[in-house]
């Protein structure tokens, strides 16, 4: 509940902060506009010339990047900003402020930064999705929809973890970003269908860093292919996967040596 | 003859100065290597990858082994060099003026005798000069170990066509970083010019691809200039434009983007408040 209220409080700083920056608030959201149409346009551009990409067709592939642009809008809303500040406050010292508060740091450390103008792109985001949904060919039942938009928030809460595994480093190197432009370079295998990645990938994706859990094996679930494992699967690697971070996190934390000392 | 002769004196007093700052920001792209290493062979290497095996997906789904002029292996070939290209040509990505101007770091280029747009330049192409030389061992290795036909020709003359194009965009995007002296922020000014440029330009998938009528639209635009055409004649591939034509549309443009960001600066410099003077 304290929690709950604290995340309140952000929310409303965050609007009465962007407010004040118009402008910037408006430019967001025609970018988030532009990214997605284009996205959206692209993969069109590739179904004038096949019926299916990785096993999946148009209207399936169509809800896949829609929920992509619903994933988009959740992480930019809630994780994209403290994402990026983090190793900043890190080399800067500024986490000696979070380490003093009476909360947990990781709290405030992830979730402070609300982005109010992706908020906005999120109503765009869950606009384009329920259009996808009534594309596609084949029957769904609410109950699989509801589970398929819970692991796509999982999924999102994954895809901040990854994140936060690529800026840990800071801890120990210093370094301005860590490894956070790797997450960048890795951006197709979260775009496009898990069918079209080899036995190697598909591993690698699934167990080592869990690209394919944020979209493509949600995705899998809800249009009735490895229903089961693509659930248990989902489920178990998320939790080892926070395990694993909250363990290099106070790993982290012992090492954070603050600025001046 | 004197005028000549101060003329000649600032010019190599800026080419020096150029210099200096593209080996400062070479120094610091190299600071941090594992970073650095890592980065690179994720963000070119697992992108061509990942185009590479949803293209063979779909190349086996419909049973063919070459589309609009493109077979599996020239179009690993082109996204190679395209990805490359992108790198060397968006060096710097966003921020790299704004941040000078929010938190008052434009003040001190302001007192020294430099110019701010050629230093800056230097910086600009201290961050390219690794992707040039991938991109060059890139192709001789392509060359020597699985041969096609690029010829030296087209890889001189494309090679010459990226770093007009460079220039180019760099023009273009510090114009949009100027607008920092107006604006709170300037990133998603920044994000949106990289998405367009990425689509208009062929980094997703080649133009040959898209709708006749969109491919004759972007071609009133800077767009397939910057990356598109200059690759299609690297690889070896049929260009409806000379090298000759390509070069002098892209000196329109940088022209044309010259004019814009010396007024956007003008403009722009007298409302910066310097922060911290």
């Amino acid at each position: 509940m304290r929690y709950l209220k604290l995340y309140a409080h952000f929310v409303r700083f965050s609007f009465t902060k962007a407010l004040q920056f118009r402008l910037d608030f408006t430019f967001r959201i025609v970018m988030d506009l532009v990214f997605h149409t284009l996205n959206l346009i692209f993969f069109k551009i590739l179904f004038n010339h096949t019926d299916a990409i990785g096993g999946w067709d148009e209207s399936q592939v169509t809800l896949f990047v829609a929920s992509f642009i619903l994933f988009d809008g959740i992480y930019m809303t809630i994780f994209a900003s403290n994402a990026w500040w983090f190793p900043e406050h890190i080399n800067k010292g500024e986490l000696d402020l979070y380490l003093t508060k009476p909360v947990s740091p990781l709290f405030i450390f992830s979730l402070k930064e609300f982005a109010a103008n992706s908020f906005v792109n999120l109503f765009f985001g869950i606009g384009i999705f329920t259009w996808a949904l009534t594309q596609v060919e084949f029957s769904f039942s609410i109950f699989s929809l509801l589970i398929y938009v819970f692991l796509i928030i999982n999924g999102t809460t994954l895809f901040y973890l990854m994140q936060t595994l690529m800026t840990l480093p800071v801890f120990w190197t210093q370094s301005p970003r860590g490894f956070d432009l790797v997450l960048h370079g890795m951006d197709p295998i979260l775009k496009y269908p898990m069918g079209v990645q080899n036995q190697a990938l598909r591993v690698i994706f699934t167990f080592l860093l869990p690209m394919n859990l944020v979209l493509a094996l949600p995705a899998k679930f809800f249009f009735g292919e490895d229903v089961l494992t693509s659930l248990v699967l989902t489920l178990l690697i998320s939790i080892l996967f926070w395990s694993f971070i909250l363990f290099l996190w106070t790993r982290g934390l012992k090492r954070y040596s603050s600025a001046s000392s | 003859m004197i005028l000549l002769l101060n003329h000649i004196l600032a010019m190599k007093k800026q080419i020096n100065i150029f210099l200096h700052s593209l080996g400062i920001e070479l120094r610091k792209t190299f600071m941090y290597k594992i970073e650095f290493w890592v980065s690179f062979f994720a963000t070119t290497c697992i992108p061509v990858l990942v185009s590479y095996l949803m293209w063979k997906s779909i190349y086996a789904h419909n049973n063919v082994s070459e589309m609009n002029g493109y077979t599996l292996s020239e179009l690993v070939l082109y996204y190679f060099c395209i990805h490359l290209s992108w790198k060397a040509i968006f060096s710097k990505g966003s921020g790299y003026i704004a941040r000078d101007i929010y938190y008052g770091g434009l003040n001190k280029y302001i007192v020294y005798p430099v110019s701010y747009l050629n230093f800056k330049f230097g910086e600009y192409i201290g961050k390219s000069v690794f992707y040039f030389l991938n991109l060059i061992l890139f192709i001789i290795a392509h060359y020597m170990f699985l041969g096609n036909e690029v010829t030296f020709f087209n890889f001189l003359s494309s090679f010459l066509l990226i770093l007009l194009s460079t220039l180019t965009f760099y023009l273009v995007s510090s114009s949009i970083e100027y607008l920092s002296f107006w604006v709170d922020n300037i990133w998603s000014l920044a994000v949106m010019l990289r998405s367009m440029v990425a689509f208009g330009g062929g980094v997703l998938v080649p133009l040959s691809f898209y709708p006749e009528s969109l491919q004759n639209f972007l071609h009133f635009t800077p767009f397939p200039y910057l990356f598109y055409y200059p690759v299609q004649i690297m690889i070896g591939k049929k260009s409806p434009y000379s090298v000759l034509t390509i070069a002098s549309i892209l000196s329109l443009w940088i022209i044309l983007s010259y004019l814009l960001n010396r007024f956007v600066w003008k403009k722009g410099s007298y409302k910066y408040s310097g922060v911290g003077i």
